[in-house]
């Protein structure tokens, strides 16, 4: 199978002159279709960034980003909008949900904008909701939702297109140990399922060992990377603990 | 320190600034603008003349002063919700509320007084501006004080006032909210409270808006034809509330309705749009009704005005349809003879052609004694030849009469033209002439006559003339005839004592006159209409522009989940443009009964050849060129909005444009 998506050296500034900081700093590394990935480190290590770049929201600094051998760089606006319309969905850190919409507005919008008959769109909407358990949720407007239910519906407006690539940013971040696993859950049955590919971003050892293949970033490099193999869960989880006791103090274990 | 904060607070939202120091300004210049043109001294002299012009003019002044102190209470209301959160952040970090309340109202208090000072010193620039531009346009002479002193006041007392209110409502909200109520996020969005109620009140609404208008109309019908405009004036300002309550009620409900169709609300970016415009509706519900109400007396007004203006030169070339009229009665003696009057008219302008005609009389009453009060009057029969008539009705562009052994009345009275001949015949070198009718629609060639039969040429030979007419046609057609009149007019000894006599009539002379008359009501109103287009115009585009940054956080996201350019540029402009429609849709459609209503007025003023097309060839113009301006304006308007909100990749549209 071809490869889905390769990074190559990519970096990427903020700032200029003294001030410059570099959030990605020559960051290199493929996935093939169907992985489900996670990348651990410390707050401010560039993660969001990473996700940020490969969404094309940001562009990098240098190094290129190649997504079914096409640079994402030589594509024009339209095709951009297309790849992220039909192709990505994308769990914001800030959950970036439109205030003006109800929940269940909210994640249909990316079906309507791919112009999907109305039925189709109400039966999907059942079935994510359902799973993600917010189904009595769905006529609130964000304002009147608790934190985890607004993420909740952030997960929905991804995974509700199907989108061949997922990239999660602190999917569980605000949710509780019980939704945690159910998200987990959703996620392992879209990937095992609709060989949907995740890269996911995560604090949390126990949702990163439900991944097949755990980066570390480090001051905005690859410091460490780990494969699942044959080994379990549970072991999965011991080696992420060990590895993000070995990054350092400044990793947050929560 | 704290003063600190603010300062930086108010350079970090300068924009926000702005917008409420422009509004707050816009808003005080054309309040002071009507208000200025009310006051004048033009408009009070009209104002004494006519009960119906007093009315107009203080519904006028009341309609712009309300508007004004709307949107003033808006603009206060905004600048309280712009620093609601961070007067919250203030209370935790330790200031006192009142510290917060006099740091609130010391900023807008500042802010108001220079908005009401540039505000005033602009609304001056645009009233003489203005005033002069219509003038010349419609070539009226109109000479304006430069300001008024109850204008001044009156736009001080309304500016203040209103600032007094809203501020010390604010102050006393900032002594009475909690803390979280301050620190809370505003609500966005807006559920639908009683849709079923808000749906049978529109529909009300536009039931009695209906009601309104057709109880109006025949009012209206009945004023023309019997001079009393009570009535009608009290009848038109319960349509613009009803007007005013339309929208209102609709602008409430109607994105509710559309929400409810799910075919359409999943279509694209339809749910965003859709959302977007049912907020800003519901809040906007009142000012939008303002609005429209705003529109609708500005149409009115500019089709009366331009109506007026019709009816005015239609009657000057009624009156005199010649540039210049002479008609001598050949049984009174002439200081100034036919041809020392052609050589003093010819002093201001060589003259292009001459028409004369005759009427011939043989003393006789055999018609005239048929209608009442003939020999106080001391009428006589006198005829005119078919020739001579066609002749004249050619030259001012007329289709000939052809009479077959009949005669022709022509008066001017509708009296006289009710009067019925029927079995009357007269009998003229030995041929009997029967009535053909009686006609007022002729423009008026033998002014000193009442009336005058139109009869075949061979009918008056070997008649002796009673009166010598003649039309001339000018090749300067607009020569100075103030002064021409001056020299065309002679004193006659009469039988009542020295009197002054012109046999002359001058059309420019007329034109003069009339404009000196109705000049202020049409400059008026045009004026009034204009300001008011353009304070809704003013309103509906700083309205929009103040919620842009809101707006680009959301077309942000929609860039995120793969809406390009286009489709967000798509979604601005459905929701501009309908947002700018709502309140303009309806009194721009309102041309078409306008129209009409027009032309039945020409033709119960007996202006029969001015058709109801004209009328409505005016109305529609009118429409296109507020729709004009009105489209341009919400473009331009759309435009910046589309610079600030839609994303186009790049960094601008990187995570920084989520932020708040
Ligand atoms: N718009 C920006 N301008 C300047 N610097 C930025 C900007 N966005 C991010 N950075 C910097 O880039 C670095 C990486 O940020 P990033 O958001 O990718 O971190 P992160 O790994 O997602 O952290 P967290 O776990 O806290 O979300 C940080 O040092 C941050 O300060
Ligand atoms: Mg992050």
């Amino acid at each position: 199978m071809k490869t889905l998506l390769e990074i190559k050296h990519v970096t990427k500034y903020y700032g200029s002159g003294d001030a410059v900081s570099k959030a990605l700093n020559g960051v290199s590394f493929r996935m093939e279709p169907g992985e489900f990935t996670a990348v651990m480190g410390a707050s401010g290590s560039g993660k969001s960034t990473l996700l940020n770049v490969i969404a094309t929201i940001d562009r990098p600094s240098s190094g290129s980003i190649l997504l079914e051998g096409t640079d994402l760089a030589e594509l024009r606006e339209q095709d951009l909008a297309a790849f992220r319309r039909d192709r990505l969905g994308f769990i914001f850190q800030e959950y970036n949900l439109l205030d003006t919409l109800t929940a269940a507005e909210n994640i249909v919008l990316p079906l309507n904008l791919q112009g999907r008959p109305v039925r189709e769109t109400q039966e999907r909407l059942r079935e994510v909701a359902a799973s993600l358990e917010i189904t009595e949720q769905l006529a609130k407007f964000p304002r009147q939702l608790s934190g985890g239910q607004r993420q909740r519906v952030a997960c929905a407006r991804a995974l509700i297109t199907q989108p061949a690539l997922i990239l999660a940013d602190e999917p569980t971040g605000a949710l509780d140990s019980a939704n945690s696993k159910s998200l987990m859950q959703t996620f392992t049955g879209m990937n095992q399922r609709l060989g949907s590919t995740i890269l996911m971003v995560t604090h949390d050892a126990v949702v990163g060992s439900y991944a097949s293949r755990v980066l570390f970033l480090k001051d905005g490099r690859i410091w460490n990377e780990l494969y699942r193999g044959g080994r379990d869960r549970q072991a999965m989880y011991h080696e992420i603990l060990n590895a993000m006791a070995v990054l350092g103090g400044e990793a947050d274990v929560r | 320190m704290f003063a600190k904060l603010a300062l930086r607070n108010v350079r970090r939202q300068i924009r926000s600034y702005l917008i409420y120091f422009v509004t707050v300004a816009l808003s005080v210049a054309l309040m002071f603008a009507v208000n200025n043109l009310s006051y004048s001294d033009q408009v009070r002299q009209l104002a004494e003349k006519s009960n119906d012009m007093r009315t107009m003019f203080t519904m006028v002044t009341v309609l712009s002063c309300l508007v004004t102190a709307l949107v003033l209470s808006y603009a206060t209301g905004f600048m309280l919700k712009l620093r609601k959160k961070e007067f919250g952040m203030y209370l935790t970090l330790g200031m006192t509320r009142r510290n917060i309340q006099r740091l609130f109202a010391c900023e807008t208090g500042l802010l108001s007084f220079l908005a009401l000072i540039t505000g005033m010193g602009a609304g001056l620039v645009i009233f003489q501006l203005a005033v002069a531009l219509f003038a010349s346009i419609l070539e009226i002479p109109f000479a304006v004080s430069a300001y008024s002193p109850q204008g001044i006041l009156l736009t001080a007392a309304v500016g203040l006032g209103m600032f007094l209110v809203s501020t010390l409502a604010s102050l006393r909200y900032l002594k009475k909210v909690t803390l979280s109520e301050l620190l809370k996020e505003e609500a966005a969005e807006q559920s639908e409270k009683h849709p079923a109620l808000w749906l049978s009140l529109s529909a009300a609404t536009l039931a009695g808006l209906i009601g309104c208008l057709l109880v109006t109309y025949q009012n209206l019908l009945a004023a023309f034809r019997q001079q009393d405009g009570v009535a009608l004036l009290l009848w038109l300002a319960i349509d613009l509330v009803m007007v005013f309550l339309f929208h209102f009620t609709w602008s409430r409900t109607i994105v509710g309705v559309l929400l409810r169709n799910k075919r359409l609300k999943n279509k694209g970016t339809n749910t965003v749009v859709l959302r977007g415009l049912s907020g800003k509706m519901t809040v906007n519900a009142v000012l939008i009704g303002a609005l429209a109400t705003l529109l609708v007396f500005a149409i009115v007004m500019s089709n009366v005005a331009f109506g007026e203006r019709i009816y005015e030169e239609h009657s000057i070339q009624k009156d005199c349809p010649y540039d210049v009229m002479a008609m001598f009665d050949l049984s009174e003696t002439q200081a100034i003879s036919m041809e020392e009057g052609r050589q003093i008219i010819a002093q201001y302008s060589p003259i292009a052609s001459e028409l004369d005609f005759q009427l011939y009389s043989l003393g006789e009453t055999t018609l005239c004694s048929s209608i009442l009060g003939y020999d106080e009057m001391g009428w006589t029969d006198k005829f005119m030849p078919l020739s001579q008539f066609n002749a004249l009705l050619a030259g001012c562009g007329y289709e000939p009469v052809t009479l077959d052994q009949a005669y022709l009345l022509i008066t001017t009275v509708q009296g006289i033209c009710d009067v019925d001949f029927s079995g009357k015949t007269v009998t003229l070198n030995g041929t009997p002439y029967a009535w053909a009718g009686s006609s007022t629609f002729y423009p008026d060639f033998a002014r000193r006559t009442w009336l005058y039969f139109v009869v075949p040429d061979e009918a008056v030979a070997g008649m002796p003339v009673s009166d010598a007419c003649a039309a001339y046609t000018l090749a300067d057609r607009r020569p100075d005839a103030a002064a021409m009149l001056e020299d065309l007019t002679a004193v006659q000894e009469t039988q009542y004592g020295p009197e002054e006599q012109c046999n002359f009539a001058i059309q420019e002379e007329y034109r003069l006159y009339c404009s000196a008359n109705t000049g202020t009501l049409i400059i008026g109103t045009l004026y009034v209409s204009t300001v008011f287009v353009c304070m809704a115009l003013a309103i509906l585009s700083i309205k929009t522009l103040s919620t842009l940054d809101d707006e680009r956080r959301r077309f942000a996201v929609l860039y995120r989940l793969g809406a390009d350019e286009k489709m967000q540029k798509a979604a601005l402009f459905r929701q501009i443009g309908a947002f700018f429609l709502m309140p303009s849709a309806l009194p721009l459609l309102f041309t078409v009964p306008l129209g009409a209503v027009f032309g039945k007025i020409y033709e119960i003023w007996g202006f029969a050849d001015l058709s109801g097309q004209k009328a409505m060839e005016t109305a529609v113009l009118i429409s296109m060129a507020i729709a004009g301006v009105y489209g341009l304006y919400g473009f331009i308007t759309y435009r910046i909005a589309c610079d600030h909100v839609v994303c186009r990749g790049g960094e601008s549209c990187s995570r920084d444009g989520l932020r708040p």
